[in-house]
């Protein structure tokens, strides 16, 4: 664990302006995320019809939506359902693609080549293709898009993996390591995961963005996170009719969802770079 | 090269057969009764004997392994049965709508070649300065703002303050430029990164400092001699593009009330009609797979260095 954590600092150390202004910003958006509850002047379902579309006022900063819920502290909470789960999401692919990644390439054989079959098959299909397939079938709701999301995910991480494993299995302190009798579990572990660790932290970072993008999208389109949920596209969903009376009901999620999304991209962005001009990725 | 093809046709079944066995054990565990929703389209009372009929009628009192075998042949057939919406075959449905969706794809397509082609060699013709940082912050953006947010901008100022561009519906080139634009720009972002890294790498091969040791100077080793092998990587990543491609026009379509496949699967989530959710996932899914299928194939042709013998397909 202590390994980890010092390979990770590595990767991040003098990560260059744009990954500080990145990680800088994000970590803001976390802290108030994680403040939330005790920021948010209002209770975000609380709906109060006297006083709906409100400008902004001392009670209501960002004023009141269309059945009069106070906005900011639906933008706060709706940090948990957009940022928290699309974060959660990444976490959860990379445990479940990178072990199995990794163990198929150290291992090869059969075992790899069946993975690589699954890879191909699962893969085969875009993201939205399966999110629209599980919504459809299964009903509209946040718990099956991220099924689906899962679904499409964990493979870009099995194959990276893979294939820093691939490139790393057949070096000479590998072969030393495996001569001075190390198991199969100790070469991943001690060796291996270090190596690993810093192409996925690059995909992560940009995943995270993009599984953003498509939770609020799905939801924007009402496939997702479903109503009075204050989720941010279910916020811009719900602002629709009121769109040219009221535009900054849409204007303040959408661009809540940008501003998240562009913190992720300039990190992920930021450490390919490093990456690649250390000649570690390509 | 006719190794690689043949792998990947008969890769192509197989994830073929598997899309179908998805959509189709989907279906089934769909949630409601597809006899009860065919029959209340008429809106009559229902009976046991009603019920039974239709039952019969679409075969659903056969065994699974029966009616998944069934299935296949007329899908393979070209049958993806008829919407419980409104009787309309499915194939109708798909195919009247799909010439819009791609039109608006190619509208797209123009947009981002317009503009990621500039960016891409402005940015890779003098890296470092300001034409690099602009094209730096163009991909920031374009990466990080979701379209629907760029859709209701590029509305609200220019089509409902300002009255330039029609808001929604079909028609004549007026009405295809702001879904273009919405789904043209986070591509082009994507697009023109990718040039300017390929122009850079092309740059700093030998054969560019022969050229201009031959005198040949600025734009014109760029365009006549970078541009070349700088494209290529664009056309690889074209076949994973298309997936955001499809998510895009979704949206899209749904913002600008644009009549294609897109706005037609919505609805029908929307409406539960299984059977056009299962067309829209059986066309999309295929289509996804061909295109990538002929992007492999095409990539093989134009690089002639990569060879598909037997050991390099992994």
């Amino acid at each position: 664990m202590i390994r980890i954590c010092h390979t990770l600092w590595k990767s991040a150390i003098a990560p260059g302006p744009f990954v500080m202004l990145g990680a800088t910003a994000l970590a803001f958006l976390i802290a108030l995320m994680l403040a939330a509850p005790w920021l948010a002047p209002h209770d975000p379902l609380v709906v109060q019809m006297a006083d709906r579309l409100q400008p902004p006022s001392l009670t209501y900063p960002l004023g009141t939506d269309h059945m009069g819920r106070c906005v900011l502290s639906r933008l706060l909470l709706g940090m948990q359902s957009t940022l928290g789960v699309a974060l959660l999401v990444m976490v959860t692919v990379a445990l479940i693609g990178v072990p199995l990644g990794m163990l198929s390439g150290y291992i090869g054989g059969r075992l790899d080549s069946f993975l690589m079959r699954v890879l191909d098959g699962a893969g085969a299909l875009p993201e939205f293709v399966v999110a629209i397939a599980t919504a459809g079938f299964l009903g509209p709701s946040l718990g099956n898009l991220l099924v689906a999301i899962v679904w499409v995910k964990w493979i870009g991480y099995a194959r990276t993996a893979r294939g820093v494993v691939l490139s790393e299995r057949k070096k000479e302190y590998i072969q030393a390591a495996q001569t001075a009798g190390s198991g199969t579990w100790t070469v991943l572990r001690r060796h291996l995961v270090r190596q690993v660790l810093s192409p996925v932290l690059v995909i992560g970072a940009l995943d995270v963005g993009k599984i953003m993008l498509i939770i609020s999208m799905m939801s924007y389109l009402g496939l997702g996170a479903q109503p009075p949920a204050p989720e941010w596209g279910a916020m811009l969903n719900e602002g629709r009719p009121y769109f040219q009376t009221e535009p900054q009901l849409m204007l303040y999620p959408g661009l809540a969802i940008c501003l998240a999304a562009a913190c992720f991209n300039l990190i992920g962005e930021g450490l390919r770079d490093r990456l690649d001009k250390r000649g570690g990725l390509r | 090269m006719l190794v690689l093809v043949r792998r990947r046709l008969l890769q192509l079944v197989i994830v073929l057969f598997g899309l179908s066995v998805i959509t189709f054990v989907l279906m089934k565990l769909a949630p409601g009764d597809p006899v009860l929703s065919i029959l209340r389209i008429d809106e009559v009372a229902v009976t046991q004997a009603d019920e039974e009929a239709v039952r019969e009628k679409l075969g659903f009192n056969k065994p699974f392994l029966l009616q998944y075998g069934e299935w296949l042949l007329r899908v393979l057939k070209l049958d993806l049965g008829s919407s419980y919406v409104n009787g309309t075959p499915v194939l109708t449905l798909l195919s009247s709508r799909l010439p819009l969706t791609l039109q608006l794809t190619a509208g797209a397509i123009v947009v981002m070649l317009a503009l990621a082609i500039p960016l891409g060699l402005l940015a890779a013709r003098y890296p470092g300065r300001w034409p690099d940082h602009l094209c730096r912050i163009f991909a920031l953006l374009g990466a990080s703002i979701p379209n629907f947010l760029l859709g209701l901008l590029l509305i609200y100022f220019l089509s409902y303050r300002l009255g330039w561009l029609p808001t929604m519906g079909t028609g004549g080139i007026r009405h295809m430029i702001l879904p273009s634009v919405t789904l043209g720009f986070a591509l082009a972002a994507v697009y023109s990164r990718l040039l300017r890294s390929g122009l850079l790498d092309s740059l700093a091969q030998p054969y560019i400092r022969a050229a201009r040791a031959r005198g040949i100077a600025g734009w014109r080793v760029v365009l006549l001699h970078a541009l070349r092998p700088a494209l290529l990587p664009m056309l690889a990543v074209f076949g994973m593009s298309l997936g955001s491609m499809l998510a895009g026009s979704v949206v899209v379509e749904m913002l600008y009330a644009w009549p294609g496949i897109g706005s037609l699967a919505v609805d029908a989530v929307f409406q539960r009609d299984y059977p056009v959710i299962q067309g829209y996932v059986l066309l999309t899914g295929a289509f996804v797979i061909i295109v990538n299928l002929v992007v492999d194939v095409c990539y093989g042709l134009l690089d002639p260095r990569i060879s598909f013998g037997k050991g390099d397909l992994q």
